[in-house]
C-alpha cells in the first residue's frame, strides 16, 4: 500500500483529502506544517507528498521541497506542491515544475478537485515504475 | 478654428475702416484742393483787377500832370485853341505815353483841341459821364464804352482796331449779331484849372479792343508766363458784355480767340446778376478753373466782364499725388494692422487651443500635464490657472480613486484566496458522495449532491474570476510563456475536469483541434481562455447541441473556434460581451456568472498578441474566435510541426 504524506496547516482540508485518498487505497500520514513535514518525511519515507506552499510562512512549501532534494534519504521523493498561491504573493503567474527552483512532480491550484487530484496521484506512481502517464 | 474667425472678425473690422478712411479721405483732399485752387483763382482775379487799377490810376496822373502845365492852362483861359505849340505838345504827351486819344475840351463842353485828329473838333462831348463830371470839376478815371461814331472820331483807325466779327460760339447766348463796332475804353478825364476857375477838361485813354500789350500785361504780373506741360497755367480775358475783345486764350490755330463769346451760363451770372462767378469750365483746349467779375462804368452799369483762369490739370496732378500717397499709407496701414490682428487673434486663441488639447489629453487618460500659460491676457491665463487647477484636484482625485481600488482589490484577492481551502474541502467530500464512497445515496440525496456540485463549481469560478481580475487591475498578469501543445496541454485535462458538467448538460462535443497545434503562450492562461468559452458554451449550449472546438493556423497565429449551438446573441449585444461585468444572458437563461469571463478571456488574448471576436445567428449558434502566435518562430519550428 503507498503511503502519502500531507503537508498542510488547513485541518478541514488535510482530513477531507486523506478521506478522499485512502477511500482510493492509500494510506496517509499528516503534518501540520513544514518542519513537521519535512521530518516525517525523513523519518518514515512515504512514497509521495503532498505540499501545500503557505503555511505559517509564506513560502514555507518550497523551502521544504528544497530541503527535501537535497537530503540524499528523500531526494528521489516524488513531491505534488497544492498552491493557492500565485503572483498575487510574488510568484509568476504560470511557474511549472523546474529542475533547478521547482524541482517536483506536478503543481496543483487550489481549489483542486479531487479527481484531477487522483488522476495525478496516479500519474506520479505509474511514472515511478516506468508505465505511461493517465491523460 | 478660432484663430481664422477671430482672425477674419479683425480683419474685417480693419478693412471696412480702412476703405471708410480711404474714401472720406480722398473726398477730403479732392474737396481740399478744389477750395485751395478757387481760392488761388480768385486771387488770381484780384491781382488782374489790381493792374487795372494801376493802368487807370497811371492815367490819371498823366493828365493830372498835363493840366496844371502852364501852356494848356494858359491856352485855356485864354481860349486860344488854335495854339500850333499846344497841339504839338499834346500829341507828343500822348505818344510817350502810349495813348489811343487825348482831347481838350472847353468849359462848355466842345472838344476844342484833338491830338490824334486835329480836325475833328467842335463835337460836344458834355454828354459823356466821366467828362461831364469833370466839368463839374471832379478828376477821374472809368471804363466806359464808346460808339462806333465816338470812335472814329477821336483817331484815325480806332473803329477800325475796335471792330470785331462774331464767331459762331455753341454755348454762348443766341443772338442775331454778327459784329461788334463798339469800343471799351479805358478812360480819364481832369479838369483845367485857372485860380479855381474850371477853363477845360483835358481828357485821354485808350481802347483795350484788340489791347495785347494790356491784356498780356495783367496776364504777366498775374501768371508771369508760368507754363504746366507746355500749356500756359493762367489766361486772362476782357470781355465785352459777352465778346473776347482781348485775350491770352489761343485758338487751335494759335491765334487769340478774339469776336468769340462766353457761355450763357457765365453770362447770365455775371451780366445779368452782376455776381462774380467761379467755376470749372472748359475753355478751347483744357479744363480751367475760371473766376469772373462783371466790368461797370462810371454809373454802374455793367459793360463787361474781367476773367481769368488756371489750368485745373496741376491742381489735380498735385491732388492725385497726395492721393496716392494716402493710398500708399492706407495700404501699410492696412497691412500693419492685418499683421497685428493676425498677432492679437493667434495670442487670443492660443491659450484656448492649448486648453482644447488638454481636454483631449484628458479624455485619453492623460492629465498629468498642466497647461503652459501663453501670456496673451490675463483672462486667458487665469482660465489656465483654473484649468491646471482643475487638472491637479481631478489627478488627485483620480489617485485616491486608484488607491482605494487597488485596496479594494488586495482586498478581495486575499478574500477569494481564503475562501479556496474551504471550497477544496467541500469538493472533496461532494466528490466521495457522489462517488458513493461514504455509502450509497438515496435519489433526493443524489439530487442534493448534484445541485451542491453545481453551486460550489460556481463559487469556485467566481474565486477564479475575481483573483483573475485582482490581478488584472493590479497589473500582475505576466506571461510566462512557454511551448504549449494545446490539445495534449490544455484541452485534454480540461475536458477531463469538466467531464461532470458536460454529461450534466447533455451537450455533443466535437474536439477538431489537431494534436500537433502548438502554440507560444502562458499554459494556466491558455488553459483559463478555453475554461471560460468552455464552460459558457456549456452554460448557454442548447441541449443536445452540438459543441466544436477548432484551430487552424494561418500567417504566423493560430486561429481557435469555440463554436455551440444555441440562443444566440443578438447583434448589438455582441460588442458589450467582452466588457467587464457584461452578462451573455439572453433572455430567460437562469445562468449565473460573474461577468468577468469574457473580459479576462479578451485580456489574456490580447496580453498574447492576439485578437478575440463574437460571432452569433440568433436563435442558431454562438462562436468565440481568437488568435494566438503561432509556435514555429526560429530552430523550433520543424521541431514543433513534427510534434
Amino acid at each position: 500500500m503507498k503511503t502519502i504524506l500531507i503537508v498542510d496547516d488547513d485541518e478541514a482540508l488535510v482530513e477531507s483529502v486523506t478521506d478522499v485518498l485512502t477511500t482510493e487505497g492509500y494510506s496517509v500520514i499528516t503534518a501540520a506544517n513544514g518542519e513537521i513535514g519535512y521530518n516525517m518525511a525523513v523519518d518514515k519515507k512515504p512514497d509521495l507528498i503532498l505540499l501545500d506552499v503557505m503555511m505559517t510562512h509564506d513560502h514555507e512549501g518550497f523551502g521544504v521541497a528544497k530541503k527535501l532534494r537535497q537530503n540524499d534519504v528523500t531526494r528521489k521523493l516524488p513531491i505534488i506542491i497544492i498552491t493557492g498561491i500565485r503572483k498575487a504573493r510574488g510568484l509568476p503567474f504560470g511557474y511549472e515544475p523546474d529542475e533547478d527552483w521547482l524541482p517536483v512532480q506536478a503543481v496543483l491550484e487550489k481549489p483542486v478537485d479531487p479527481s484531477a487530484l487522483l488522476r495525478h496521484v496516479k500519474n506520479v506512481f505509474l511514472e515511478a515504475v516506468g508505465k505511461q502517464p493517465v491523460q | 478654428m478660432l484663430r481664422t474667425k477671430l482672425f477674419m472678425g479683425f480683419a474685417l473690422v480693419i478693412i471696412i475702416f480702412a476703405m471708410l478712411s480711404a474714401f472720406l479721405g480722398i473726398q477730403t483732399i479732392k474737396h481740399n484742393v478744389m477750395a485751395e485752387a478757387q481760392n488761388h483763382v480768385r486771387l488770381d482775379l484780384s491781382s488782374a483787377w489790381a493792374v487795372i487799377g494801376n493802368r487807370l490810376e497811371k492815367l490819371e496822373t498823366i493828365l493830372s500832370l498835363l493840366s496844371s502845365k502852364e501852356i494848356i492852362v494858359e491856352s485855356c483861359d485864354v481860349e486860344d485853341w488854335d495854339n500850333e505849340q499846344l497841339l504839338h505838345r499834346l500829341e507828343k504827351v500822348r505818344r510817350n505815353f502810349d495813348l489811343d486819344f487825348l482831347s481838350l475840351v472847353s468849359p462848355k463842353g466842345s472838344v476844342v483841341i484833338r491830338a490824334t485828329a486835329p480836325f475833328n473838333k467842335g463835337d460836344y462831348r458834355d454828354t459823356d459821364p466821366v467828362i461831364s463830371r469833370a466839368l463839374a470839376g471832379e478828376a477821374l478815371s472809368a471804363i466806359a464804352l464808346m460808339s462806333q461814331a465816338e470812335l472814329e472820331r477821336e483817331a484815325e483807325g480806332l473803329a477800325e482796331r475796335a471792330f470785331l466779327e462774331l464767331d459762331d460760339t455753341t454755348r454762348a447766348r443766341k443772338t442775331t449779331k454778327t459784329i461788334e463796332n463798339r469800343g471799351m475804353v479805358m478812360i480819364a478825364a481832369q479838369p483845367v484849372r485857372k485860380a479855381d476857375k474850371i477853363v477845360g477838361v483835358i481828357y485821354g485813354g485808350v481802347l483795350v479792343n484788340r489791347n495785347h500789350e494790356l491784356i498780356d500785361w495783367i496776364h504777366d504780373v498775374v501768371y508771369r508766363n508760368e507754363t504746366y506741360k507746355d500749356t500756359p497755367l493762367g489766361t486772362a480775358t476782357i470781355f465785352l458784355h459777352d465778346i473776347r475783345i482781348a485775350t491770352t486764350v489761343c485758338l487751335k490755330d494759335g491765334n487769340r480767340a478774339l469776336g468769340t463769346r462766353v457761355s450763357k451760363k457765365v453770362a447770365d451770372q455775371v451780366l445779368d446778376n452782376g455776381a462774380p462767378w467761379v467755376g470749372e469750365a472748359f475753355v478751347v483746349r483744357d479744363w480751367y478753373l475760371t473766376a469772373y467779375d462783371p466790368i461797370r462804368d462810371i454809373n454802374g452799369r455793367i459793360i463787361g466782364m474781367l476773367y481769368v483762369g488756371i489750368l485745373r490739370q496741376p491742381f489735380l496732378d498735385s491732388g492725385y499725388a497726395i492721393m496716392v500717397r494716402y493710398i500708399w499709407l492706407s495700404i501699410f496701414a492696412l497691412l500693419g494692422g492685418l499683421v497685428v490682428a493676425f498677432v492679437l487673434a493667434n495670442r487670443l486663441s492660443q491659450p484656448i487651443h492649448r486648453l482644447v488639447e488638454a481636454t483631449h489629453r484628458m479624455s485619453n487618460g492623460d492629465a498629468s500635464i498642466p497647461v503652459s500659460s501663453a501670456a496673451a491676457c490675463r483672462e486667458t491665463d487665469e482660465l489656465i490657472k483654473a484649468f491646471n487647477n482643475m487638472l491637479k484636484t481631478l489627478a488627485e482625485r483620480e489617485e485616491n480613486l486608484k488607491a482605494t481600488n487597488r485596496n479594494y482589490m488586495e482586498t478581495l484577492g486575499f478574500v477569494t484566496h481564503e475562501l479556496k481551502s474551504p471550497i477544496g474541502s467541500i469538493l472533496n467530500y461532494l466528490y466521495l458522495m457522489r462517488q458513493h464512497k461514504l455509502g450509497p445515496l438515496t435519489e433526493k440525496q443524489e439530487k442534493a449532491m448534484r445541485i451542491c456540485g453545481r453551486s460550489v463549481d460556481h463559487v469556485a469560478e467566481m474565486i477564479r474570476h475575481y483573483l483573475n481580475l485582482s490581478r488584472i487591475e493590479n497589473n500582475e498578469m505576466e506571461p510566462h510563456r512557454t511551448t504549449v501543445t494545446v490539445s495534449r496541454d490544455i484541452l485534454k485535462p480540461l475536458l477531463e475536469d469538466m467531464e461532470i458538467v458536460i454529461q450534466e448538460s447533455e451537450l455533443r462535443i466535437q474536439n477538431l483541434v489537431e494534436p500537433e497545434i502548438t502554440v507560444e503562450a502562458d499554459a494556466n492562461m491558455l488553459r483559463e481562455v478555453f475554461e471560460n468559452l468552455l464552460s459558457n458554451a456549456v452554460k448557454y449550449g442548447k441541449k443536445n447541441g452540438l459543441l466544436s472546438l477548432k484551430a487552424r493556423a494561418i500567417d504566423g497565429v493560430v486561429e481557435f473556434e469555440v463554436r455551440n449551438d444555441g440562443p444566440g446573441i443578438p447583434r448589438e449585444k455582441l460588442e458589450k460581451l467582452f466588457r467587464k461585468f457584461s452578462r451573455v444572458n439572453n433572455g430567460g437563461s437562469k445562468e449565473k456568472g460573474t461577468g468577468l469571463g469574457l473580459f479576462i478571456t479578451k485580456y489574456i488574448v490580447e496580453l498574447h498578441g492576439g485578437t478575440i471576436r463574437a460571432e452569433s445567428e440568433e436563435n442558431s449558434e454562438t462562436a468565440f474566435i481568437f488568435t494566438l502566435p503561432k509556435y514555429n518562430a526560429g530552430r523550433n519550428s520543424s521541431e514543433a510541426e513534427t510534434t
